[in-house]
């Protein structure tokens, strides 16, 4: 497993954000000021681009801004919790109130790439259907608690993987 | 078989075939632009460059079409088998074997993929290279004996066939009722085989004896092909309309006729445009006396021209065209309107997506089709654009309820421009018209939001 790729440096508690494109320009912006972009604007419009095609909007008041991107150094999760009240993601119906935006330069082997990423979002796929961890992101107080209980699932679902 | 399940047939049927043909169309406009420019009757004739003409055609087009094949059913191993069977079918007849290769391509492609299946996971760790190599370079070294000795022949054995029919259909002096033979087996890339295998012969005969035949304005009027190219440009959607404007000018002016097969191919039901345009085309022509003076190659607009009668022959070659383009034009408007400009894929991941919206606003599970069963399936991919994000969140929570219910199916997500091999393929409505295209032989089920547990539920039930 990719140690680096979520840290508590990558964990917004507190993201004040109003829209979805606020909260996301937010979050490449941090991606900045902690060293993983050298080119924000251009990481938030590719995954802009990626979500203009389908939202990532995935239920349980979470939603999962991806992409492969040139203006990332190095695979990237970033968490972030909405302080102010839900906003909606996309449409109708779609509060939101975790984000999870994950990022990876692209590599010359893409398949393997995107076969490698993804029991990040196998994890949180598994996670956000469990209403307690919802309550516990929810109420967390800092951020080794978010990190503990993402890690406990990204090392479950590495090991059983079958292929 | 049912009306209903013989037309779903022949729709998946044509949309394999095109899937073959499709990806490689940009060859096939390089060999067209190489003949109409300088084969002997070309447009500046070179002795030199038109060498590539014949193995280019021969060779090259038949492989990439059987490579393409074979990777649509086995992936890359596949694609290998695929072309080395392909080159079993283009040996055993002389002329082009298009659609031997989309036989023997695809052929290939099963044997490996049942191999790999069967001896998966049973291989000792360290050998798989050494068993890859040997079993695809075995099993296509068999597969191309296979296809020289059997499918080449009963390919040479159709087009004999066909040639034939149409002798039959001119003996009994019912020439407009040749279309309805001639245009079919066009599609299938036959053209070159009726035309210089039947009409030319026909014709010369003719022309000898009064100085023009009408024999070399029936498979050669551009006239059905443009009608159905012009339909997609005007009433059809998505890439197949964008495609059409630059297809219609290799055909038309070009002569290529092969560039639109694809395009009937996509939409099997527009072979009646095609019909209905040849028909007039001819039933004009033998109205009004017309003929040609000498066959015209390639198919264009100005070989036709050149080779008209002198004096009213050039207006009444060009009438000829335009009626034939115009009937088989308003044929294909009608029918490509009539799955309401869309794309059938695009139509149909539309009324999918529908369906689900209307489930989920009651809170009610969207309708899975019907007629899937366990049996049959065997792997089920997620796929999203870029098969990290959505993908992964909705295979992980289709696998899980797959395990609960306790089926042997493998569930896992991929991009959409990864896809080889699946029974199933469930994309988010905007992109499965996109994953259809990209997996045609698949079944494809539209979601609307990848986390609806509903939806996977519905699939669940109906698979045990």
């Amino acid at each position: 497993m990719d140690n680096t790729l979520i840290t508590k440096e990558t964990i917004l508690l507190n993201l004040d954000a109003t829209s979805k494109t606020d909260a996301i320009h937010k979050m490449c912006g941090h991606l900045f000021m902690v060293k993983k972009t050298q080119n924000p604007s251009m990481l938030f419009s590719d995954i802009t681009k990626r979500e203009a095609e389908v939202s990532t909007f995935a239920g349980s008041k979470t939603a999962i801004p991806h992409t492969i991107s040139e203006h990332i150094d190095e695979p990237v999760l970033c968490f972030a919790r909405v302080r102010s009240e839900d906003f909606t993601w996309d449409g109708n119906d779609e509060d939101v109130r975790f984000i999870f935006l994950l990022s990876a330069p692209a590599k010359d082997d893409l398949r393997q790439l995107r076969q490698s990423q993804s029991y990040v979002f196998s994890s949180v796929a598994q996670l956000i259907s469990r209403s307690e961890t919802l309550e516990l992101w929810d109420k967390a107080e800092s951020e080794q608690v978010i990190l503990d209980s993402l890690n406990e699932e990204f090392k479950a679902n590495l090991n059983t993987k079958t292929n | 078989m049912s009306g209903n399940n013989m037309k779903v047939g022949v729709q998946t049927l044509g949309r394999f075939l095109s899937g073959m043909v499709m990806p490689n169309i940009g060859a096939f406009i390089a060999w067209g632009l190489i003949t109409a420019l300088f084969i002997p009757t070309g447009w500046t004739p070179n002795e030199n460059l038109s060498v590539l003409v014949g193995p280019m055609i021969i060779n090259l087009l038949p492989l990439l079409i059987g490579y393409t094949g074979g990777k649509m059913v086995g992936g890359d191993r596949g694609a290998v088998a695929g072309a080395v069977t392909t080159m079993g079918v283009i040996l055993a007849a002389d002329i082009p074997m298009f659609l031997g290769a989309m036989i023997a391509g695809p052929f290939g492609g099963y044997c490996i993929k049942k191999f790999d299946e069967a001896v998966h996971g049973k291989i000792k760790p360290g050998f798989e290279m050494l068993v890859n190599n040997f079993s695809l370079g075995i099993i296509a070294a068999i597969t191309a004996v296979i296809a020289l000795k059997a499918i080449g022949p009963v390919v040479s054995g159709l087009t004999t066939a066909l040639g034939s029919g149409v002798g039959a259909i001119v003996e009994a002096k019912l020439l407009p009722l040749v279309s309805i033979l001639v245009e079919p087996a066009k599609i299938l890339f036959l053209n070159n085989a009726i035309n210089h295998g039947v009409f030319t012969p026909l014709g010369a005969e003719q022309s000898a004896a009064v100085g023009g035949s009408i024999f070399y304005l029936i498979e050669t009027n551009p006239g059905p092909g443009l009608g159905v190219l012009l339909a997609y440009m005007f009433v059809g959607k998505g890439t197949a309309s964008k495609s059409a404007s630059a297809a219609s000018i290799i055909h038309f002016f070009g002569g290529i006729h092969e560039i639109y097969f694809p395009y009937i191919l996509m939409k099997p039901v527009l072979v009646v445009a095609v019909i209905a345009g040849g028909m007039t085309g001819v039933t004009v022509n033998m109205i009004t006396g017309n003929m040609l003076v000498a066959p015209p190659s390639p198919g264009s607009v100005f070989a036709l021209a050149i080779m008209s009668t002198k004096g009213i022959g050039l207006v009444l070659t060009l009438a000829s065209i335009a009626a034939a383009a115009a009937v088989s034009f308003l044929v294909a408007a009608i029918f490509i309107r009539r799955s309401a400009g869309a794309d059938e894929a695009e139509l149909e991941a539309a009324q999918a997506s529908i369906a689900a919206n209307k489930a989920q606003a009651k809170g009610a599970a969207a309708a899975a089709p019907a007629q899937l069963s366990a049996g049959s399936v065997k792997k089920i991919v997620v796929a999203c654009d870029a098969g990290m994000g959505s993908s992964a969140m909705g295979a992980t929570v289709l696998r899980n309820k797959v395990q609960d219910a306790g089926l042997d199916i493998e569930v896992i997500n991929q991009a959409i421009n990864d896809l080889t091999d699946a029974d199933i393929v469930i994309t988010q409505a905007e992109l499965s018209a996109r994953a259809k295209a990209k997996l045609p032989s698949a079944q494809h089920l539209s979601i609307g939001n990848f986390m609806d547990a509903g939806f996977y539920d519905d699939l669940v039930s109906k698979l045990v």
